[in-house]
């Protein structure tokens, strides 16, 4: 009968919590950056709910120390009852609240979670329309690289534009795969919701669609070092032809002589980024 | 029983095994990190309020920075030290070290410590460190820059942090573990085996159940830290690479993550252990000044015992976005949210205390009830980062900065103010100035609130954390004023605090001689006249009565009784 | 009369043989000399517009008449005695999001300006392994930081950690018979004495070449032949 019950709890949350724009109380005051993406509403939606309950729930808390200032303070005449609080009936007035909070705040943000897990993040694009794109972050830039028109990594015709700077096509599921060159860094852009750590020896995944176009900024939300503050790039979402376009331009020029290729005496202590990116895109199942 | 053996004045007041010399040594060292930890907070904010301006005359630019303006490597190395400082230097000394000590053999009738010569040991070791994590200040390359989580590979000598302030941060951090480790033993054992006739588990007044447990936690987790401490400097010092990996390994088999783990399952049950004396303290302060007994005092220590299981088993949500599993992370997040339940039962305890009682408003009630209020903002405030879907945006933002700021600096700064104006007397035998007391609390509440209300609000506008120049940012434009307030209010939050420190030590210099008992409390430090010798109690006390048994009908004339004193018939 | 005139002459003759050396030439490269790359410096906004001339990477610069620049052309042995580092500061300056110059050489001891003249920040990180390493940030206020590096040191990088394309190259040595090549290849190394050194070129990718010289009144030629080398295997 519990499970029951809880199944049926949790399908009212999920129903009743689904598409849903709460209007923000407001007590976090300043908008956060546009959401342009197709998926970040979830977060919206967590974060203003979770808004709703908790300022009632404080509210309620700071009326009754009010009150109690008030009615309890000390004064001639007046005493303290000796309640120690331990009866049956107190003990079970303070637990029914303590779950109170619990069903009414964490159980649905987590159900909502549950969902956003299932539905969203983790649930990666496939298709022939997705657009991969390989990122490394390293100290203190940000490097894309596309696979080209053959489709796959670590390939002549794979294209590699400049540091920072990446565009993709609106409407398009976006599927990242991410592994640092150096330390941890993070990829974090705002108006997306969205944010991956990019960990030594690990490489994630992550994806995101875009519902506008425009030109939006990119941020490293893990601490790299010195340059951490300044590591911006700047993601342009565009139109599928000039997105294109930018991929032609971009892509890698006839070298009459490549010397990558040559058996060269470099320093040993090469930082700078090689032409082989050291791992390959993972095929997730 | 107290022990006859001759003291010198370096036996009595420098290597002193006396608990009373230890706390107050302790309470000295952080009271002294407190300011240099919480200068270093408004140089930051300076940097966050003004990215290109040289600091001002009052917060010293010019001495420390050439032409008063700091540099992004500056920068690094003042957050870093200042959440090191902070923890480890401020908050861990001053409640768990000093009111550990002062508190745990008084209030349960022991002549002192269980190994009162470790005890001395303890002090002295974390003195060292002290000396330690100053020294790398001195280096030239600077003190550690890498966060005071210093995640690998950053901290490694790979991750480009020149110089050898990293691994002096982490020798210093060692050693100040090692010395909360001799603690951890002795109050546990003490706690165990020295309590007086009488006094059962139940009958220990709350504040030392708040520092035992954080005992028995900080016991179990701080080797932890100590493991993946010495795992780094291994490979900052001898070319290990436990926790290296990808571009920069030349050799299989590291991984950075390792360590936040390692980290992580410390971590966590660090903030807990930070807090629980607090939430002690309070606890017993509130009915001390309401006169009435702690609600539901039995019910408060299953959930703080609740709560120190759960923490040893929720770390993964400081790493959600590290791109672990959905199972692990829908795992964490459920045992994170768990942790509501005891949290706000004895949330409510608190005020059920408040309840029909009978408010005094003095000092270290304002400051108790303070922690009331912002450590239920700041409890609740841990849902955003409990939960998956909000924390991936708020993750690594000012929010989490704020949040955590209201639960451990706040509650916890506060707790150890309350805990200051409470047992001052007791401690120093003086009494200290009651209306700076209260001018103390409001001056430091309100722009303590506007502080880290607003951090908060930052982080949901997206500010990420660790930022030299905000500026940089075209969608960090709409917060550049509120960076700015928030760092006046942070300047005036600091610089009130001197109101304190003159009560403080114009108090111990020059302040009236107290009485045995001005709060007229019931644990048993309050029966003896100050100032307390050597060995505490003349006679080992017997116990009668609970805790903070306060207005009980029985007891005619006045409205509370001592533990040691037999309940009128 | 006669006696004193000869051992003047002679006394004169000595003194100036003793440090008449010199060793000069060119070297050259054989074969085709690759396209050097443009540089991406859309990476970063300011590079862009602080250059008139879009730079292009350094790491082998030929001239028309086959002369490398940007070679370290040194004494390796052959020297006695220790040698005090000059008073002139040397200066390498950051540019348009470029290291000028590309490739230095400087004396152990000897001050090292270094001056940050964009407007944005650089940092500079210096990779030596003798050395110390170190990582001073350079904020747009921070004009120039100053260095000195204490022992001598065969040639390592420093590299900006915010525009990873900046790369420069330093030579420390403990006495001052070093050059670096210019435009056309070509370098004099004077003030040594008679005997015979070991003098070494080093390019920063293609290696090092050492030759064996005999330094004698006047100038002694010295030239250096680098080619392309093989192909990986």
């Amino acid at each position: 009968m519990v499970k029951n019950t809880m199944k049926i709890w949790l399908k009212k949350i999920k129903s009743k919590t689904k598409n849903i724009t709460w209007t923000a109380w407001g007590i976090w005051y300043i908008d956060p950056p546009k959401d342009v993406s197709l998926d970040g509403y979830r977060i919206d939606n967590v974060i203003q709910y979770t808004d709703t309950v908790i300022t009632i729930y404080f509210s309620i808390v700071i009326l009754a120390l009010i009150f109690f200032i008030f009615k309890y303070r000390t004064r001639p005449g007046h005493t303290a009852v000796y309640d120690k609080g331990d009866t049956k009936k107190h003990v079970l007035a303070t637990i029914a609240m303590g779950l109170l909070v619990f069903f009414s705040i964490d159980t649905v943000i987590e159900a909502m979670s549950f969902r956003d897990l299932k539905e969203a993040f983790w649930n990666f694009p496939k298709g022939k329309n997705v657009v991969k794109v390989e990122v490394m972050p390293q100290q203190f830039a940000w490097n894309f690289r596309y696979p080209g028109s053959d489709g796959k990594f670590n390939t002549e015709d794979d294209v590699v534009p400049a540091q920072n700077l990446m565009h993709v096509p609106v409407n398009t599921p976006i599927l990242i795969q991410i592994a640092p060159f150096d330390v941890i860094h993070s990829f974090y852009i705002p108006n997306f919701r969205v944010k991956q750590d990019a960990t030594p020896g690990m490489v994630n995944a992550m994806w995101f669609q875009a519902t506008e176009t425009g030109k939006f900024e990119i941020a490293c939300a893990e601490l790299c070092g010195n340059g951490h503050y300044r590591m911006k790039g700047y993601l342009t979402v565009e139109s599928q032809e000039a997105f294109e376009k930018w991929l032609a331009d971009n892509a890698p020029q006839e070298d009459d002589d490549d010397w990558d290729d040559w058996d060269t005496e470099v320093d040993e202590d090469n930082r700078e980024i090689p032409k082989e990116w050291g791992w390959t895109w993972k095929e997730i199942q | 029983m107290s022990e006859h053996h001759e003291q010198t004045f370096w036996t009595k007041y420098i290597f002193s095994t006396d608990h009373k010399v230890i706390a107050k040594q302790f309470l000295w060292l952080g009271l002294f990190f407190l300011a240099f930890g919480g200068f270093q907070a408004l140089l930051i904010r300076w940097q966050l309020a003004y990215p290109e301006q040289p600091l001002p005359w009052y917060l010293l630019g010019n001495l420390f920075y050439e032409g008063g303006l700091m540099t992004p490597d500056h920068y690094n190395v003042l957050f870093t030290m200042h959440g090191t400082i902070m923890i480890f230097w401020a908050i861990t000394p001053m409640l768990i070290g000093a009111f550990g000590n002062f508190i745990i053999p008084l209030q349960i009738g022991a002549p002192d410590m269980a190994f009162p010569r470790l005890n001395m040991i303890s002090f002295w070791t974390m003195f060292l460190a002290s000396i330690v994590l100053l020294a790398s200040y001195l280096l030239p390359e600077g003190a550690a820059a890498g966060g005071w989580t210093s995640y690998p590979p950053l901290s490694t000598p790979v991750g480009g942090i020149a110089g050898e302030g990293q691994t002096l941060w982490t020798l210093a951090l060692t050693l100040a573990g090692t010395s909360t480790l001799m603690g951890a033993i002795n109050y546990i054992i003490t706690v165990v085996r020295m309590r007086a006739p009488g006094m059962t588990y139940f009958k220990m007044p709350l504040s030392v159940w708040g520092l035992w447990l954080t005992s028995i936690m900080n016991a179990i987790f701080v080797p932890i830290i100590a493991a993946g401490l010495i795992l780094l400097l291994l490979d900052r010092t001898i070319g290990t690479q436990f926790f290296i990996a990808g571009g920069l390994a030349t050799v299989e088999g590291g991984d950075p993550l390792l360590y936040q783990h390692v980290f992580w399952i410390f971590g966590h049950p660090e903030v807990y252990i930070l807090i629980l004396p607090a939430w002690g303290i309070v606890s017993e302060l509130l009915s001390v000044f309401s006169r009435k007994p702690a609600f539901g005092a039995k019910v408060t220590v299953i959930c703080m015992c609740t709560i120190v299981v759960l923490s040893s088993i929720v770390w993964g949500h400081h790493m959600y976005t590290t791109g672990m599993s959905p199972l692990l992370g829908k795992a964490f997040m459920f045992l994170t949210l768990l942790i509501s339940i005891p949290s706000s039962i004895f949330f409510l305890n608190w005020l059920g205390t408040l309840w029909r009682g009978n408010l005094h408003f003095d000092p270290p009630m304002l400051f108790a009830m303070g922690v009331i209020w912002v450590f239920g903002l700041g409890g609740l405030t841990g849902l955003y980062n409990a939960t998956v879907t909000s924390d991936i945006y708020l993750h690594d933002t000012m929010f989490v900065v704020g949040h955590f700021h209201y639960t451990m600096a706040a509650s916890v700064l506060f707790g150890g103010l309350a805990a200051i104006y409470f047992w001052f007397p007791k401690m120093f035998n003086k009494k200290m100035n009651p209306l700076l007391g209260k001018i103390h609390f409001w001056v430091s509440f309100i722009p303590l609130n506007y502080v880290f209300f607003n951090m908060m609000v930052l982080g949901y506008a997206g500010q990420h954390r660790r930022l030299y120049n905000p500026s940089e940012y075209e969608f960090l434009a709409p917060i550049s004023d509120l960076n700015i307030s928030i760092t006046i209010f942070a300047i005036i939050l600091g610089f009130s605090q001197l109101i304190f420190a003159y009560n403080f030590i114009n108090s111990i210099i020059n302040g009236e001689k107290a009485e045995a008992n001005p709060w007229k409390a019931n644990t048993l430090e309050w029966t003896l006249e100050g100032p307390i010798p050597h060995g505490n109690f003349a006679t080992t006390p017997t116990v009668y009565n609970g805790p903070h048994e306060y207005s009980n009908p029985a007891v005619k004339d006045r409205d509370w009784i001592a533990q040691s004193e037999p309940m009128p018939t | 009369m006669k006696k004193i005139t000869l051992i003047t002459t002679i006394v004169i003759g000595l003194l100036t043989q003793t440090f008449a050396g010199e060793i000069s030439g060119k070297i050259s490269f054989e074969g085709k000399t690759p396209r050097m790359k443009k540089l991406k410096l859309e990476a970063d906004p300011i590079c862009v517009s602080n250059n008139e001339v879009p730079p292009t990477s350094e790491w082998l610069i030929v001239d028309e008449s086959g002369g490398v620049k940007n070679i370290i052309v040194s004494v390796k042995e052959g020297l006695s005695g220790s040698h005090n580092p000059p008073s002139e500061k040397v200066v390498l300056d950051q540019q348009g999001c470029v290291y000028r110059p590309h490739v230095l050489a400087v004396m152990a001891g000897q001050v090292v300006d270094i001056l940050n003249n964009d407007g944005i920040m650089h940092n500079v990180h210096a990779l030596p392994k003798i050395n110390r390493e170190f990582n001073k940030a350079m904020p747009k206020f921070k004009k120039k930081i100053t260095t000195q590096f204490e022992k001598s040191e065969k040639p390592f990088k420093i590299k900006c950690d915010v525009h990873p394309w900046m790369i420069a190259y330093i030579g420390v040595f403990d006495h001052p018979y070093f050059a670096v090549t210019g435009d056309d290849g070509t370098y004099s190394i004077s003030g040594l004495s008679s005997g015979e050194y070991v003098i070494e070129a080093w390019h920063e990718r293609l290696g090092i070449q050492t030759a064996t010289v005999t330094v004698s009144d006047g100038a002694t030629n010295a030239d250096f032949t680098f080619k392309k080398p093989s192909k990986k295997k």
